[in-house]
């Protein structure tokens, strides 16, 4: 939890909105945590198609749910891909794809480690 | 063996079917046929005839014979008793051998009664023998008796019956012979005349046609079967021949198109050649590297150039089916591209996903500061074709044009920062010089004194307009100035234009008017800052050039349509008029020019930098517009333009409209010195449905009091000849006592101004409102002081209250998101809030669930696959009626501020940027809520 990687104070207004129960928190975790790697996984596909527009909506969902978990970093990286798709010139997709990949593995590794005791103190 | 056997063996083909036919031929040869069937009929029918006949004969011969036999017997047996009864033997016997004269008699004898032979003639061993014989008793009369004696015996011989018979079976022989003979004849004759000869010709004409393809009319007629079928033969030949010739004909025309087809191929094939040899030349000496691909992105043609380009070599091969792959490693390998030496594996990934997805045209650097730009295009086959142009110097010139266009651009937006900060620079001392002189006019002077004071004052003023006017007229004249386009609710920017105009009439006891026709639309599309420097230039310089009558301001919808919908394009028509010293017709054409007023004395009477009407021209023209000018000097003044705007939605007026309703047909006293105040604040009122009574002295008003008049609401002025607006309140009050009507207050007076706050306070008004007021805060005064109801607070007001009102924990909500993760946050963050919210994960879902099932607020996310939020809210909206349709908020994680506007203008409702933050959602229920109530069927 100290490398940076996660947002803690994301975490902590996401588990405020949602009612401040870490049980629920943890659920909702559980979906990202199996959802993200599809959505690399989605990237990379429209990637070796070319298809841009899938590939924006994938970095689109990619980033809106690492910014909710606080993966700062992920989200951006995922907002610059999106970005780019958008304006249909994605530079060295394989790059940028296998650059988020390897952030959402850290992150979510990061935020699996994240404890009850880390988010709800001060 | 084999052959043996063959020849041995069933004759094949043509032999054998050869003489099966000649077979068939003989068997059934009509004539033998037909002999066949009539020489047996003939004979058996003859036969029979005959055989009757003779059957006929015979027994009559027969029984003729028998019947002389048996007469004679009878005869011959009474001849004979005589001789018998007298014994005479010799007598008996002549008598007997007598008979035999007969021939036919053979035999005949005479017996006594005792059986005896008494005597015989002829052969009497075969007397009883004999088929014709016969027996009598001789019968002897003696005077009447009748005694028997004897017994006489006859026989007769056949054989004269047998001769006849032979002749007569001769005779039949003959007869039958002849008739056969003449049937065989006659059927011979028939046959050939009527059968034979016309089948012969039949078969000699097909033979003929069968030998020599040649058909030959059969030339035979005759009313039988045969004529028939001869006739229908020769129609059946006609015919064949007609078909025949007309194949015939048909085969011709084809031999000819057929040649003339081989002809035109092989032109074709020649012209192919000649245009593929073409094409071939043309790509070879085009300066560009060109190549094609099939669609297998195997290369199927590419020039030297392109070899050149790729490869660095023209000459190098670059065999035809070689992939585009292993064109682009070749060509990474080849050093040339620099992009390449750095990674080249993804430059390879990069080049063929481009040629695979083809892309817009792009640039590439090539080795030795060289760039080329790759255009690729898909073929109709499928294939993909590559154009590669050095852009080496267009690059080049582009890139300087580039450079020198950032130099120009810096140093244009330094000219305007230095104009700004110029401008601020200036602005600032000089808002310190009338600041000053302000106060300095407050302190005690003598009349010298504040004559200074006030010049200074105005000069500054002055200055202020003048550097104004400068910088605007250089920004028109650089066209740096853009125009925005928001929605801009015309009667607010004219009305609160007209009312910074006010003062300055009233200072010269101008009149100002200002109407609005009712087909004018609410609100546009347009920029209110500059329309309002437009009206406000007009305003101004009419009120300037005007000593007394009036200024009035007119705003006409030109085309006259009632009926405008959002979108629609109309045309506004403003008119500023005055009462003032006119423009001579010959100064006219000086109008609109820069730094120029109607001459220079105007100039040092009037002030102005003459920069006004330019800058108000320019910008209509800018928006679309045109100005023109009328003017009779010592009448007046008509400032007229007009422009084309495009109708917005009507702004946010649930609230507004919410107010106007609740305050319909109130009745208000309205107590004002100043005349245009009176008249543009009565005009106001009546167009809300008040019922409005103006007066500008408050002893009138109090005397309306008294005669019984009654007001739901009095707006008074604080300033005023004959007592001010706190004298005026309580003197109602007092006048009233409970029965008055609430106050709301005008002041020209700043309310920072504390005496008169606490003074305010003490009397206690609905309203306090600063001169010029504008209409929305007129409004809400009115409604406030009218209704007095919570519910008219503005939805924005709302206190976010996390424990949620009752009111907002009612309303059914939507929740459409595509992301799971989202969905689950948006619905738990509402649960919170006590509301139990569908969720659904597709704009189509969004779409079929609002027709399905009713929702006070969609909460639509923007950014989802296929059909999108704003798609999904747009046909939510189609689908649903007016007061159905539920309020629809966007929430989007694409957090752009600029984006706002642009859900706004698409139909949304409201705007959350996600993540979701609960005081912004609360705020936007409260919105939501708001506009529910406000509707007419909740």
């Amino acid at each position: 939890m100290s490398d940076g990687r996660i947002d803690k104070s994301a975490l902590k207004r996401l588990i405020a909105v949602i009612g401040g129960a870490f049980e629920d928190f943890e659920e909702l975790r559980d979906d990202y945590v199996s959802g993200a790697p599809d959505l690399v996984e989605a990237l990379r596909t429209s990637g070796a198609e070319a298809d841009w527009s899938a590939m924006r909506i994938a970095a689109h969902t990619l980033k809106s749910n690492a910014r909710d978990f606080g993966a700062t970093r992920l989200a951006q990286l995922c907002e610059r891909l999106e970005h780019q798709c958008r304006d249909g010139s994605v530079d060295a997709p394989q790059q940028a794809i296998d650059e988020i990949a390897a952030e959402e593995r850290a992150s979510r590794e990061a935020l699996i480690s994240v404890s009850a005791n880390d988010v709800t103190g001060d | 063996m084999r052959r043996a056997q063959t020849k041995e063996g069933v004759p094949r083909g043509p032999d054998r079917f050869r003489r099966h036919h000649v077979r068939r031929f003989r068997l059934r040869s009509v004539q033998s046929k037909f002999l066949a069937y009539a020489i047996p009929l003939v004979l058996l029918s003859t036969l029979m005839v005959f055989g009757a006949f003779e059957f006929n004969a015979r027994r009559s011969a027969q029984e003729q014979l028998q019947t002389k036999l048996n007469e004679l017997a009878q005869i011959q047996s009474r001849v004979v008793a005589e001789s018998l009864w007298n014994v005479a033997d010799q007598q008996t016997k002549l008598i007997l051998k007598a008979l035999l004269t007969d021939t036919d008699v053979v035999a005949a004898a005479v017996y006594d009664e005792r059986k005896t032979l008494v005597a015989s003639a002829g052969d009497v061993e075969g007397l009883r023998g004999s088929r014709y014989f016969a027996e009598r008793d001789i019968i002897y009369t003696d005077e009447g008796d009748e005694i028997r004696i004897g017994r006489l015996e006859i026989a007769f011989s056949d054989a004269r019956l047998k001769a006849i018979t032979r002749e007569r079976l001769t005779l039949a022989a003959v007869l039958a012979a002849i008739l056969l003979l003449g049937v065989t004849s006659a059927a011979l004759i028939a046959n050939r005349r009527i059968i034979g000869r016309p089948l012969s010709l039949l078969l000699e004409s097909i033979n003929m046609a069968h030998r020599s393809g040649q058909r030959q009319t059969v030339d035979w007629q005759s009313d039988d079967e045969i004529g028939r079928v001869v006739s229908a033969f020769n129609d059946l030949q006609e015919q064949q021949d007609a078909y025949e010739a007309e194949l015939r004909a048909s085969r011709d025309e084809l031999e000819v198109r057929v040649e003339a087809r081989t002809a035109e191929l092989a032109q074709a094939e020649a012209e192919a050649l000649k245009a593929q040899k073409q094409l071939t030349d043309a790509i070879a000496s085009i300066s560009e590297g060109f190549a094609l691909f099939d669609r297998d992105d195997k290369l199927v043609v590419a020039n030297q150039r392109y070899r050149e380009i790729m490869l660095g070599d023209g000459d190098v091969d670059l065999p035809v089916g070689i992939l585009y792959t292993d064109i682009v490693r070749r060509a990474a390998a080849s050093g040339r591209f620099p992009k390449a030496n750095e990674d080249e594996e993804t430059w390879v990934e990069r080049q063929v996903l481009r040629h695979r997805k083809v892309t817009e045209p792009f640039i590439q650097e090539v080795l030795g500061d060289h760039w080329q730009q790759i255009s690729n295009r898909k073929t109709d086959e499928g294939g993909t074709v590559a154009v590669h142009s050095d852009i080496t110097d267009i690059k080049r010139i582009s890139d300087e044009l580039k450079r020198a266009k950032d130099s120009a651009e810096a140093a244009n937006e330094a000219k305007s920062v230095f104009l700004a900060t110029m401008s601020h620079e200036i602005r600032t001392p000089l808002n310190g010089i009338i600041g000053m002189s302000t106060l300095l006019g407050g302190t005690k002077l003598d009349p010298e004194q504040r004559d200074i004071s006030a010049t200074i004052m105005t000069a500054a003023e002055t200055l202020l307009t003048i550097i104004n006017d400068i910088l605007d007229f250089s920004k028109v004249e650089a066209g740096a100035l853009e125009l925005e386009r928001l929605p801009l609710e015309l009667a607010e920017t004219v009305e609160s234009s007209v009312e910074l105009i006010v003062s300055k009439a009233a200072e010269k006891g101008i009149e100002l008017a200002c109407s609005i026709d009712q087909s004018v639309p609410s609100c546009v599309y347009g920029d209110p800052v500059r329309l309002k420097q437009i009206l406000m230039n007009l305003l101004n310089n009419a009120v300037k050039f005007t000593e007394k009558g009036e200024v009035v301001l007119t705003l006409s919808n030109k085309l006259g349509i009632e009926t405008l919908k959002p979108g629609d394009t109309m045309l506004l028509s403003f008119s500023v008029r005055d009462t003032g010293i006119g423009i001579p017709p010959d100064r006219m054409d000086r109008l609109f020019k820069s730094f120029s007023q109607v001459d220079a004395s105007t100039t040092r009477r009037y002030g102005g930098t003459g920069l006004g009407l330019v800058i108000t021209k320019r910008l209509v023209e800018l928006m679309g517009g045109e100005i023109t000018v009328s003017s009779q000097l010592g009448v007046g003044t008509t400032f007229a333009f007009t422009l084309p705007f495009e109708v917005a939605p009507p702004p946010d007026r649930s609230q507004r409209d919410h107010s106007l309703a609740r305050i319909k047909g109130h009745r208000v006293l309205v107590v004002d010195d100043n005349r245009t105040n009176r008249l543009i604040l009565t005009e106001r009122l009546r167009a809300w449905q008040l019922v409005a009574k103006a007066t500008g002295s408050p002893n009138e008003a109090l005397d309306w009091l008294a005669a019984g008049e009654r007001f739901d609401l009095c707006i008074v002025d604080f300033k005023m000849p004959e007592m001010n607006g706190f004298e005026l309140t309580e003197a109602i009050r007092r006048q009233l006592g409970a029965e008055a009507p609430p106050v709301v207050l005008f002041s020209s007076v700043s309310p920072v101004d504390s005496d008169f706050r606490v003074e305010a306070e003490r009397v206690g008004f609905s309203a306090t409102l600063t001169k010029p007021a504008k209409s929305s805060h007129l409004l809400n005064a009115i409604a406030g002081a009218i209704v007095k109801d919570a519910e008219l607070m503005t939805p924005g007001d709302d206190r976010p209250d996390l424990g949620l009102p009752e009111r907002l924990a009612r309303l059914k909500i939507l929740l459409v998101d595509d992301n799971l993760i989202n969905r689950k946050v948006g619905a738990k963050i509402l649960k919170r809030m006590g509301v139990d919210p569908d969720v659904v994960s597709s704009g189509e879902e969004a779409v079929t669930s609002c027709q399905s099932a009713h929702y006070d607020v969609v909460l639509m996310d923007i950014e989802m696959p296929e059909m999108d939020g704003l798609a999904a809210a747009g046909l939510i909206r189609a689908n649903l009626s007016e007061a159905e349709r539920p309020f629809i908020v966007a929430l989007t994680a694409n957090a752009m501020s600029t984006e706002r506007e642009t859900y706004l203008q698409a139909g949304m409702d409201d705007y959350l940027s996600k993540p979701i933050d609960v005081d912004a959602l609360v705020k936007s229920l409260g919105k939501a809520a708001f506009f529910r109530g406000s509707r007419p069927i909740a």
